[in-house]
């Protein structure tokens, strides 16, 4: 302990005899550790997994449906026909299953006495989103008729409408019917967005609002995601019965032997199709589960991707100059070490002394590394808007950004220390 | 010069020399692709969009009461907010749209003549035609020209009898664009012919209608006279605007709209360039974080440069002094530092050629970026050299003040 209180102090000395020279070091070091930081804090956001409990059983159903040849919709298509949908929620294999379609409707307390409506991001599904997707119930719970006008709001919704108290029962106006609250959702926070990783969209909030699938058709609330279709629809309501692909389906199968028997179920049920000669295509049905999903989806951008690459060669030319610049350092203190060395101290005492003096490098290099990290962020992500409330400093990263640090210090320190220890004694002293 | 006696002084460094040498060939490397992914960014902000762009304001909106469910009322109230919209100074003409050129995704559609039997695979980017919908102005709104045929009037309206459920039996005439008329009809005029989405009566110049699809496709275009009444679908209004007036009347839009009817949500109102701006936002993103990395890179690079040159010859002090001893002028031994630094900065253009390369590959496996060229290496090469010979100045400068009496000291 003495001895390391020593190397303390002797590094300070050596830092502060030397400040324009370690000042140049540390910047360096710290931006190339800052710019990789930020760029990790906003990959870790894109490559997290949403759902960690059970996202390996939860799958994306995909299915080759379409009914024309001339088109290019051979592959598997994640977006489904109402009945085609309705086929799937049918089935009792998996444990839970959901249809949806991605909608946005203007919502007004019916109480209130102005005319304020406030919009609302809305998801039409089936009843057991809820239980699929884990959302958080903070009062009352998923509605128990598909066709009743029930809902249930999202945290940030319940507050804008009723200032955030318990709303079961309550009534909102939308489009000018009247829909009753049964449930009300705990802020909650998915990110990627897995049930809609498509059309840009797995960076957007969770919901504000959710409602019945039926209802929300019957009542013409427009599709505002990815829509493909072979006819003409007039409106929501209309599709039913027409080949307008536009919803998603994700279903949970617990174990592979219900994997097995579901996908025996789509297959059976696309070839009942092909047979009737509603589609032309090879039977070709995928379950994806919410990993593989986002995968596919590239929901991780490709051009961070491609940031993420230079920024480590860039922290890479900055171990090296710091490295370089060391070596620099070590040359000219050879006389001092040689000094050192003849009073007594031996090969490993300089290396400890010189590690001492990389860690104190390194802390310094974390501290900067961090602040000049979090300000690249935050600038970053003004270049990138749509990720500007998913990605920040998490204590995970600052304790990686401290490792990092240390290590590129450690790093860089390592071949000028081991030639400084490594010198001969009598060609020091000469 | 002697440069087998360059080579063996930086040899005396080897680790130092080793890193200088792979550090300036990494900043190589970055340096041009950032030039490639800076030059394509700017190449696809720069191409031609042949539209009114300067002159056209949006405005994005929602009705937010069930009230316009009513498809008469609906429309009744478009037409009076166009009507009040045109009726404001600076405003040359205004119409609605299903939506814009410049996006992602939207309404597309594929186009074939009628008679295109069914089982004719028809080319792939004739799947995803834009369809817009809009008034008689539509095409004109935009500041596009019609140079066949003529422009879509008010007989040409199909709104009645779409939302009176006889949209099976009309056949509306359409207005397409030069391209799409091409790439359908190759060898004869398309004036006249039955689509698949109606009856064609003009050809409309080419204009930017997806600058992110390729060739052809990124001006096919399809339009035809329907005020679309869907009253949870974003509804887009665009005015034309005379020169500069642009601002003056944005700050009257919303007032106007609400004065009409108050039960709407102005989602946006913007510029059109600014629409193009925020169309190419991540690519222009991507571009100021790789020239930001780029000059931060080759800071450092000086820096090692610096280091490098001022630490040799404070090692060399020694030999220099000597050399001064044996004759050699003040000119002499800067020649010799500068020569050092050149020669490094060449060794690490040779490796500079792999380096961008293996950056290239690995880059283009994640984003789409043009091949290195030798012209944009040189550029590359130049700014290596020109740093470097920057950051040597002073050493070299130093080293000139090193007296031949040093010689003697240390023999």
């Amino acid at each position: 302990m003495d001895m390391f209180l020593y190397y303390l102090k002797l590094s300070k000395h050596n830092l502060k005899r030397h400040k324009l020279f370690f000042i140049l070091m540390i910047t360096t070091l710290a931006i190339g550790v800052a710019v990789l930081l930020a760029n990790l804090a906003i990959l870790k956001v894109m490559s997290s997994d949403p759902i960690p409990e059970k996202s390996d059983k939860i799958f994306s159903v995909n299915m080759t449906t379409w009914p024309e040849k001339n088109d290019n919709n051979s592959e598997p298509l994640h977006i489904l026909r109402y009945r085609d949908a309705m086929h799937i929620l049918k089935s009792d294999i998996p444990t839970y299953s959901l249809a949806h379609y991605a909608s946005q409707v203007y919502t007004r307390n019916v109480e209130s006495k102005g005319l304020t409506r406030f919009s609302a991001e809305t998801r039409a599904t089936t009843s057991e989103f809820f239980e699929l997707t884990n959302a958080p119930f903070e009062f009352g719970g998923t509605w128990t008729n598909e066709n009743a006008n029930d809902i249930v709001i999202g945290s940030d919704l319940n507050q804008k409408l009723f200032g955030g108290v318990n709303s079961i029962g309550k009534s909102v106006e939308i489009g000018k019917q009247v829909f009753r609250v049964v449930g009300v959702l705990k802020p909650w926070t998915l990110k990627p967005l897995f049930y809609h990783a498509t059309e840009r969209r797995a960076f957007n909030k969770t919901d504000d609002l959710y409602a019945p699938l039926e209802t929300a058709l019957t009542n013409n609330w427009g599709i505002s995601a990815r829509t493909s279709s072979t006819e003409r629809f007039k409106d929501a309501s209309d599709t039913r019965d027409k080949n307008a692909f536009y919803m998603q389906a994700f279903v949970q199968l617990d174990n592979a032997q219900q994997k097995a028997q579901f996908q025996n179920y789509l297959d059976s049920y696309s070839q009942s199709l092909k047979d009737a000669g509603e589609h032309p295509f090879p039977i070709n049905n995928k379950l994806y589960n919410v990993n593989q999903w986002l995968d596919k989806n590239k929901v991780v951008d490709q051009k961070i991707l491609a940031f993420a690459l230079a920024t480590v060669l860039f922290l890479a030319v900055c171990i090296f100059n710091a490295s370089s610049l060391l070596l620099a350092r070590y040359h000219s203190g050879k006389f001092e070490t040689g000094l050192r060395r003849a009073v007594g101290a031996s090969k490993k005492h300089i290396f400890y002394q010189g590690a001492v003096e990389s860690l104190i490098i390194g802390s310094c290099c974390a501290v900067l590394a961090l602040i000049l990290g979090w300000i690249f962020l935050k600038f970053s992500l003004t270049l990138f808007p749509y990720l500007s409330d998913s990605a920040s400093f998490d204590s995970g990263l600052v304790f990686m950004g401290i490792c990092i640090a240390i290590i590129t210090s450690f790093l860089s320190s390592l071949y000028p220390l081991v030639q400084a220890s490594n010198s001969s004694l009598s060609a020091q002293l000469k | 010069m002697n440069i087998k006696a360059l080579v063996k002084a930086l040899l005396l460094r080897k680790f130092a020399t080793c890193l200088l040498l792979l550090q300036l060939a990494l900043t190589l490397g970055l340096v041009v692709n950032t030039v490639l992914i800076s030059l394509d960014t700017s190449k696809k902000i720069n191409d031609p969009l042949m539209f009114d762009v300067p002159n056209l304001l949006a405005i994005q909106l929602l009705p937010t009461s069930g009230e316009y469910k009513d498809q008469t009322f609906y429309d009744a109230i478009t037409k009076q907010d166009l009507k009040k919209l045109t009726e404001l100074d600076g405003v040359i003409s205004a119409a609605q749209y299903n939506q814009l050129p410049i996006q992602n995704g939207g309404w597309n559609g594929n186009f074939k003549d009628e008679a295109t039997p069914k089982d004719v695979i028809t080319a792939k980017d004739l799947d995803y035609v834009p369809i817009f919908y809009s008034n008689e102005l539509g095409v004109e709104n935009l500041g596009v020209e019609i140079i066949e045929g003529r422009a879509l009037t008010k007989d040409d309206d199909m709104t009645e009898a779409y939302y009176a459920g006889k949209r099976d039996e009309l056949q509306p005439n359409i207005v397409i664009t030069e391209s799409l008329a091409k790439a359908v009809y190759p060898n004869e005029s398309a004036i006249g012919k039955l689509s698949n989405h109606g009856r064609i009566v003009g050809i409309a110049k080419d204009f930017m209608v997806n600058p992110r699809w390729k060739d052809r496709a990124k001006y096919f275009a399809v339009f035809g006279n329907f005020t679309f009444a869907q009253f949870d679908y974003t509804q887009n209004y665009l005015l034309r605007i005379e020169p500069g007036q642009l601002n003056n009347v944005k700050k009257h839009v919303e007032s106007t709209i609400l004065a009409v009817q108050p039960e709407r949500d102005i989602i946006d109102v913007y510029s059109m360039s600014e629409r193009h701006k925020n169309f190419f936002s991540q690519e222009t993103g991507l571009a100021s974080l790789f020239k930001i990395l780029c000059v931060l890179m080759i800071m450092v690079t000086i820096i090692s440069n610096f280091a490098h040159a001022h630490f040799h010859m404070s090692q060399q002090r020694k030999y220099i002094g000597i050399r001064r001893a044996l004759g050699a002028t003040k000119k002499d031994i800067i020649l010799y530092v500068f020569s050092e630094n050149w020669l490094m900065s060449l060794f690490a253009c040779i490796l500079g050629i792999a380096s961008t390369i293996i950056i290239n590959i690995l880059l283009s496996q994640v984003i789409t970026i043009d091949k290195p060229d030798i012209l944009l290496y040189f550029i590359a090469v130049s700014i290596i050299f020109i740093s470097g010979t920057l950051a040597t100045w002073l050493p070299a400068y130093k080293t000139t003040r090193i007296s031949p009496v040093v010689a003697t000291h240390t023999l």
